[in-house]
Parts: C-alpha cells; sequence; structure tokens
C-alpha cells in the first residue's frame, strides 16, 4: 500500500491502460440498448439548453445561437464538475464496493476506472463543440486551443476533489446529500446562464466560487473570449493546496478505507 | 522451503459504524455516535510455505473470510506484520466486476482487465476460456439473459485461466449444475498444482481434503488447529 498521495497518484497512472480499457468497456455497454448509443450524452445537454434558451436568451437580451453556444458549454462543463463532487459522493460504498472489498481492486485504480469513464463520457461533447462555435460564428484563432490545457487542469483538480469527496462520503455518510444540496444551487451561483459582469463592481466576488474558475477555463476560450491568466495561476494554486489536502487525508485514511466502505 | 505467505501476531479490529439512532435523539441530545469494535482476528501466528494448499475451516463468523481478504490486501491487520512474497489473485466473490450490459465475451476482457491482464494476454487466453465455459452459442449475447449458473460457468472459467503464484479462494461454489461443479473442481485440482500456494477458505471438508494438503481451522478469530491430517470436525 502506497505510503503517500504523490505515490498513490503515481502508481494511479502507472496503471492507466487497466482503468482506461474498462472505461472505454463501460462507456461502450451503457448505452447499449438505446437506439442511438453514446450520442444521448450530448443530446440531453442539447435538448436541456435548447429549450431554456428559447426563454433565458429574450430574458439576458442576447441572440439565441449566442446564448445557446455559451449555456450548452456551460453546462456540458459543469457536467465534469458533477462527476467529480456530486456523483463522486457514493462510488466507494455503492458503486465500486464489490471491486474493492471482493476482487480486491486498488483504489487508485477504482479512481481511475471512474474519472476515465466520465472523462470519455465529456470528449462526447467535443464534436458538438466545434459544429456550436461554427454555428454561433465564434473566429476561429489559436486562443480556441487554450481549451485544452484548461480541460488538463480541470482534470487534474477532478483527481483530487473525486478522491476527497469519495473518501469523506464513505466515511460520513450525511456528507453526501450536503454535497448534492450545495453543488444544485451552485449551477445557479456559477456564471453559466448568467454573466459575470451583471453583478457590476461586485462582479469579481464569481472567483470565490472555485467553479468560476474550472467553466471559464474551458468554455471562453472555445467562444474565443481571451481568458485571463489569474484563472489559471487559481487552478494551479487549487490543485497544489488540494494535493497537500488529499496527502494528509491519505494518510490519516489510508488503512481505514475499505472499513469505511 | 520457502515461506509464501507469514502472519506474525496478526490482530484485526474490525470497526462497525452504526449510527442507528433516530433523528429526535440527535435534536434531543441524547444521540451518541456509537463505533463497536469487533476483534476479528487475534494474534494470528501462521506461516505459509511454497507447494501448499491450506485450507481454512471453521465456523461462519469465525475469522476465515476476513483472515483471507487481510492476506489479500483488503484489510490491514491493526497490530502484527503480515508478508506475501509472491504475485497473488483472489477469488472472493465469484461473479463480481461483471457487466450484466455486456456480452459474454465482453465480460471476458472486464474481469481479465480487472485481474491485471491486458488485450493480448487475454486474447491468447480467450478460446480456452470460452471452450472451459461451454458458453460457445451465448458468449456474444449479454450474460443479462444467462442463468445464475451460466454465471458461474464463465466467472470460474476467466479465474482459472488467470496464472497467479499465489490463490485465494473463499468458498464459491454455489451455483452451476453438478456435472459443471465436478469439472471445475477437476481442473482446479489440476489448476491448483500449477500454483505455488493456494489458501482455501471453506466449509466443504469433503471439497478442501480432496485440494488441500495443510489444515487451518479458526475460532472466534483464533486458530485452534493446524494439522496435516483431518478426519473430521
Amino acid at each position: 500500500m502506497e505510503k503517500n498521495f504523490y505515490s498513490f497518484t503515481l502508481n494511479t497512472i502507472k496503471n492507466h491502460s487497466l482503468a482506461l480499457n474498462i472505461a472505454k468497456l463501460e462507456t461502450t455497454v451503457k448505452y447499449r440498448r438505446t437506439l442511438i448509443g453514446n450520442f444521448w450524452i450530448v443530446l440531453t445537454y442539447l435538448i436541456t439548453v435548447s429549450i431554456i434558451s428559447v426563454i433565458w436568451s429574450i430574458v439576458m437580451n442576447v441572440p439565441y445561437l449566442d446564448y445557446f453556444a455559451k449555456v450548452f458549454l456551460g453546462f456540458t462543463s459543469f457536467y465534469l464538475i458533477l462527476s467529480f463532487t456530486a456523483q463522486a459522493t457514493d462510488i466507494l460504498f455503492l458503486q465500486y464496493k464489490g471491486l474493492l472489498l471482493s476482487l480486491g481492486i486498488k483504489l487508485n485504480n477504482v479512481l481511475s476506472i471512474y474519472l476515465l469513464t466520465k472523462f470519455l463520457e465529456f470528449l462526447q461533447f467535443i464534436p458538438m463543440y466545434i459544429i456550436i462555435i461554427f454555428l454561433a460564428g465564434v473566429e476561429i484563432t489559436l486562443t480556441n486551443l487554450l481549451f485544452i490545457p484548461g480541460l488538463i487542469l480541470v482534470f487534474l483538480n477532478g483527481y483530487w476533489i473525486t478522491f476527497i469527496i469519495s473518501i469523506s462520503c464513505a466515511r460520513f455518510r450525511d456528507l453526501g446529500m450536503l454535497i448534492t444540496a450545495i453543488m444544485s444551487a451552485s449551477i445557479l451561483l456559477t456564471p453559466i446562464l448568467w454573466d459575470k459582469d451583471q453583478l457590476g463592481k461586485y462582479e469579481n466576488l464569481v472567483y470565490l466560487n472555485p467553479f468560476t474558475c474550472m467553466i471559464e477555463s474551458i468554455r471562453d476560450p472555445l467562444l474565443g473570449i481571451d481568458v485571463n491568466p489569474f484563472i489559471y495561476l487559481q487552478l494551479i494554486l487549487f490543485l497544489v493546496v488540494g494535493f497537500i489536502i488529499s496527502d494528509l487525508i491519505y494518510r490519516y485514511s489510508r488503512k481505514k478505507i475499505n472499513f469505511w466502505i | 522451503m520457502s515461506v509464501n505467505i507469514s502472519l506474525k501476531n496478526i490482530s484485526l479490529k474490525y470497526p462497525i459504524y452504526n449510527t442507528y439512532k433516530s433523528f429526535r435523539s440527535l435534536i434531543t441530545g441524547k444521540y451518541k455516535k456509537k463505533i463497536n469494535i469487533i476483534k476479528a482476528l487475534k494474534n494470528i501466528n501462521l506461516n505459509i510455505y511454497k507447494g501448499e494448499k491450506v485450507a481454512l475451516l471453521g465456523r461462519n463468523g469465525s475469522g476465515k473470510t476476513t483472515l483471507l481478504k487481510t492476506i489479500g490486501g483488503i484489510y490491514n491487520p491493526s497490530e502484527g506484520e503480515l508478508i506475501v512474497n509472491k504475485k497473488y489473485s483472489t477469488l472472493f466473490d465469484i461473479d463480481m466486476g461483471m457487466n450484466n450490459e455486456a456480452t459474454g465475451l465482453e465480460n471476458i476482457y472486464l474481469m481479465g482487465y480487472l485481474r491485471g491482464l491486458n488485450s493480448k494476454q487475454i486474447d491468447e487466453k480467450l478460446s480456452k476460456i470460452v471452450e472451459f465455459s461451454e458458453l460457445e452459442n451465448f458468449i456474444n449475447i449479454p450474460i443479462t439473459a444467462y442463468s445464475s449458473g451460466m454465471i458461474v460457468r464463465l466467472a470460474t472459467a476467466i479465474a482459472i485461466e488467470i496464472n497467479t503464484d499465489i490463490l485465494l479462494i473463499d468458498e464459491f461454489f454455489g451455483a452451476g449444475d453438478q456435472k459443471f461443479k465436478d469439472k471445475t473442481v477437476n481442473v482446479l485440482i489440476n489448476k491448483i498444482n500449477e500454483i505455488e500456494t493456494l489458501v482455501f477458505a471453506t466449509h466443504d471438508l469433503k471439497l478442501a481434503k480432496s485440494i488441500c494438503n495443510r489444515f487451518v481451522t479458526l475460532e472466534d478469530g483464533q486458530i485452534i488447529d493446524d494439522t496435516k491430517n483431518i478426519s473430521g470436525f
């Protein structure tokens, strides 16, 4: 068993092929009995955002396509954040309990199976992003490519967030409900349906919400908006602090986790 | 003779997190957080050598499965020193990890990946697994359409084809028809001869005698008997 979170992470990377093979298989199988298969991942969001945008684009006084593009990119980026938070609350003691306690699969492999499954699901949005930014008339520049480092930073942060949330919720079973409630509110507190400049002089307060940086680092480059370097700095800072906290939690809990499950 | 598994003064305290109090007791202050500690293993000393096929015997709750899971790294001992010198594989819950929506063939890959094989290694074993399971005509349909016996066949076939130095088995011959069970036991006996060490938790003394050459009996988390020959309970 790894002694600290860093060697735990290194072994996660080392065993990535195991997790990737299983994640690919699970993603393929999940939608098999549906008519349009994995495209449902994208279609669900297309339907939701198309409907919301009809009224909200009028309320916000923005052309429909512009509003639709912004909200679709925001909502789907938030989907990734939900995977790390609200959806991760019960993965250890429900979804993957058998793998951990009956097959003896290591925790780092279980986490990477979960995260790579979610990441592969998220990748289904990428072709739709290209179509949407083309339809919305976004000027294609090198700025658009900045969504890649943004996505990587969000995913790396998602790794420690998923670790902390899944472990904590396995130990404290009330926490999952609390996180789900907070995340439901966070969708409305994060500038997805609205613009941060609508807050006027309080605009910068949105950055107190860590999900704002995550959304902006993926969404804004795709919309051709220059990303404030402060956002990358904040995401790197989250990553460092997150890994330090994860290490403390890991050292404390590494021998207890399977009993909590 | 080299030691493959060494347990020195192993004890395991199993915490049961129990918050069964009502919401009313929480707001009236009568709530008390309660963690029950069960001493599941007590001062276990056991060296298992290369070539030994060890049966763990005992009643339900005697500590067989906990000992097996401790050796398998699932539970960390509270005290003592555990050394496992070779690569091991576990057979605790035979169909665990299978995906009901996936076909038999996909489940072979899934279980293979979970047990540390890569696609190439699984490809090499595929025909043997399918043949052993006797599910050639059903291998491309989702296992949700399988009977429990068919699932056991598939899972057993996969498990048996995974090569390992040490095999840890919790009794799993629960389902499947008698003919397949007999075949599985026969193949398992042959397979076991190929592996270095077996630790097998079971209630089935007859089966244990046909497979094992050492018999360790547990009671209340302690070893009460350790013998090469056993006549009965």
